[in-house]
């Protein structure tokens, strides 16, 4: 393909969590562009796993095409910007595609029409030439803007980001905050990785308490199950901490009644048998009864 | 002894209130006293109206999920004793029967304000988790204590039953 070209499809509702904080579409366009040599080269990906999967499908009915989807956050005026990070195609042998040296991929910035506001983007990788070897994934995200130079460097952008607005955030319970809908965005676009700048923020004693309690909240109710074990554990791991504020220690064990897995009530009876907070002891045994109750529910 | 409560707070910023003199709370608990013309609503507990019963009233009113709450239980006798005047006015939660037990009170300045925090402390602040919530809101809507009308979306969040009402016999 020497040009590219845009075909607009409406796919089934598919849930795509993008940079940006607005709630989520019932419905949106999905463009599928077809790009040329020339653009692949400033091509970037949501998810590494996601392309290499769609490659290694193709390649060895069509070496020449893949397709993946990439998430994206609207800019400033009409502009898109993959939030994704990008990656390197280390066993790729085309030429005139990627840097056949470092095999780099940058961000690239595309502007669709005004009144189109997509939440996800098909990409059609074309032109690429037949490889002889298998595409080999490299763990990691490989390029400028890797684990060695920061590929978490944009996750803890984001989250910074979004840490700074908090600050200015009024939080009540039963109100999704601003700040919650970011958190959950990350999670849901770089998965685990979102979640150890969380971790670092919360085992840091002079993060902004209110936020920090929020942010426990938010690990015990955001609905993602592959995580869920991450955020359980970190749950835990606050809730004994000696370190933690008896404000966050409050967080977590909230978080933990949200998730309400049973598997958390010895970490909680500890907590209870250390805790001198006299309110935060009563609010540690609503905790304790209630996972015991689910507990007794499960096993019925 | 007549009571107060004063729903929708979050347990968190109240956790280390209790022994400190109300000078020394930590600031967060005056973002739970918001006052509004220098005025704070609050409802009094009755035979009929619990104190429970309110805080669920003030939760469904405006909330779009069910998550962890918290309410304070206080008495109304010392909150006269520090010079807030009470008035009653019309509350607006989807509760009628709620709404009848709404009071104003006059705090005026930030000294009675801070005082009043002493006075909610000194009391109980009762936490609900998400469970409890869901439960009683579930209940209060498929009883018709709380419209469903005003609050569909927490109505369905919680999958309340709605009772159908009679049908009129036809003529």
């Amino acid at each position: 393909m020497s040009a590219t070209s845009i075909e607009e499809i409406v796919p089934a509702r598919r849930k795509i969590a993008a940079g940006s904080t607005e709630p989520q579409p019932t419905s949106h366009v999905v463009r599928v562009l077809h790009l040329s040599s020339e653009t692949l080269q400033k091509m970037s990906f949501a998810q590494p796993t996601e392309l290499w999967a769609s490659l290694e499908k193709n390649v060895a009915r069509d070496a020449t095409t893949g397709r993946v989807t990439c998430v994206f956050a609207q800019g400033k005026g009409k502009s898109w910007t993959f939030e994704s990070p990008t990656f390197r195609a280390d066993a790729f042998q085309p030429t005139g595609i990627l840097d056949p040296t470092e095999s780099l991929i940058t961000n690239i910035r595309c502007a669709p029409s005004s009144w189109y506001a997509p939440r996800s983007i098909v990409v059609r990788v074309s032109g690429l030439r037949t490889v002889t070897q298998r595409i080999a994934h490299k763990p990691g995200l490989l390029n400028s803007t890797d684990r060695e130079q920061g590929a978490s460097r944009l996750v803890d952008a984001k989250f910074a980001e979004a840490v700074a607005l908090a600050s200015k955030e009024w939080f009540e319970d039963g109100v999704e905050s601003e700040f919650s809908r970011a958190l959950s965005a990350l999670l849901h676009l770089y998965k685990d990785a979102a979640i150890a700048p969380v971790e670092t923020f919360l085992g840091s004693p002079s993060s902004n308490v209110e936020v920090a309690v929020e942010m426990a909240q938010w690990l015990g109710k955001v609905d993602h199950s592959d995580s869920h074990h991450y955020r359980r554990t970190l749950l835990e791991k606050i809730l004994l901490s000696d370190s933690s504020s008896v404000r966050l220690r409050y967080g977590a064990a909230a978080g933990l009644a949200t998730m309400n897995d049973p598997s958390s009530r010895p970490a909680v009876v500890e907590a209870l048998n250390r805790e001198r907070n006299r309110r935060l002891q009563y609010f540690l045994q609503l905790v304790v009864d209630q996972l015991e109750r689910t507990r007794a529910c499960l096993n019925s | 002894m007549p009571q107060f409560v004063r729903a929708g707070l979050r347990s968190d910023r109240w956790l280390e209130t209790d022994g400190p003199e109300p000078l020394n709370f930590p600031a967060d608990v005056l973002d739970e006293l918001r006052t509004k013309g220098n005025h704070l609503s609050v409802f009094e507990v009755s035979e009929t109206v619990s104190a429970e019963r309110i805080a669920i009233a003030f939760f469904a009113t405006g909330k779009k999920e069910p998550y962890h709450t918290a309410y304070g239980v206080f008495d109304r006798g010392a909150v006269e004793a520090i010079g807030i005047t009470v008035e009653k006015t019309p509350g607006e939660t989807i509760d009628v029967t709620v709404n009848e037990q709404h009071f104003d009170l006059h705090v005026g300045t930030t000294g009675k304000l801070v005082a009043l925090a002493g006075v909610i402390a000194a009391g109980n602040i009762i936490p609900l988790l998400r469970e409890d919530v869901t439960r009683l809101v579930k209940d209060g809507f498929a009883s018709s204590r709380l419209d469903h009308k005003k609050n569909k979306f927490l109505c369905d969040k919680v999958k309340a039953q709605i009772p159908t009402p009679p049908v009129a016999p036809s003529a």
